[in-house]
């Protein structure tokens, strides 16, 4: 059964960091060290392996919160679950795992649940992004370190 | 008739989302295999209507248009896309879904998140895989 005044626990760690800038801005958003690990596929013929996977990233997340948030104003549920869950894909595999986490909390949120959450989760997906996006951006400066292939 | 044996170097690799389906590219390419890519179900679908010619493919569960579960449906009614092996990804690993996709067809499951060992293990995996026997 779903209580509407319930948080999961990832997630209510996540809004005390939200409300929490000092805090936040202590610590690194992501583990570098998981997305890093995908320079594995870094060769001669394609050195940039884990720039281009960070870009891609970053577009492919604007366009999903975009969705988001649209379907949250028409109350497009199915949309807002697609999207989400594509979201949660992707950040999970490069070790986003603050951001998975919220779209998992969007991916099933319920009815009863849309006027109390939505805006709030909405909030801070935007909030960890953004910290995510900074901190993808330092990334694209420096060269991730050498990794053993696969 | 045993598979159409051909020995394609062609890997069908359908993911709507640009993150993993790069990924996937890559684990291909490190297999030595060329990837065809489709950005979802029913670019994939377009492709398997004319082309048969693909040593595996690889489908993400939740598409555009059309799902790789659907798209595993499919290829089990064509005598030409029996013979191909698939690998579905999923983020959700539920026992449900892993049922589904084994009786759908599916040979191989790979959940996400994943990392580039699993990964590269799973698609190994995948294409060390005999054609299977058409019906």
């Amino acid at each position: 059964m779903t209580n509407s005044n319930s948080q999961e626990p990832g997630l209510a760690g996540l809004l005390i960091d939200a409300g929490s800038e000092n805090a936040a801005a202590a610590e690194e958003e992501f583990d570098e060290d998981i997305l890093n690990s995908f320079g594995n596929y870094q060769s001669p013929n394609d050195p940039d392996f884990v720039l281009e996977i960070i870009d891609l990233y970053v577009r492919e997340a604007n366009d999903r919160i975009r969705v988001i948030k649209k379907a949250a104003t028409t109350n497009d549920g199915e949309a807002l679950r697609q999207a989400a869950h594509a979201l949660k894909g992707s950040s999970a595999t490069l070790g986003l795992i603050q951001i998975a986490q919220i779209c998992e909390s969007l991916e099933r949120i319920t009815l009863p649940d849309l006027s109390n959450r939505l805006d709030v989760l909405i909030q801070l997906l935007l909030y960890k992004f953004d910290r995510a996006r900074a901190q993808l951006s330092r990334m694209l400066q420096a060269p991730p370190p050498d990794s053993p292939r696969v | 008739m045993r598979d159409l044996a051909r020995a394609s170097n062609r890997v069908l690799v359908a993911d709507d989302d640009s993150v993993i389906r790069r990924l996937l590219v890559a684990a291909v390419v490190n297999e030595g295999f060329t990837p065809v890519e489709a950005a979802d179900g029913g670019e994939a679908f377009r492709i398997l209507q004319r082309d048969s010619d693909f040593k595996a493919a690889v489908l993400d569960w939740a598409m555009p248009h059309l799902n790789g579960i659907d798209l595993v449906g499919y290829m089990g009614t064509e005598k030409r896309l029996q013979r191909i092996p698939v690998m579905l990804i999923t983020a959700d690993e539920s026992v449900s879904v892993m049922t589904k996709s084994f009786s759908a067809g599916a040979v191989a499951f790979l959940p996400k998140p994943f990392g580039p060992e699993q990964l590269q293990g799973a698609v190994r995996m995948l294409l060390a895989t005999r054609n299977k026997i058409a019906a």
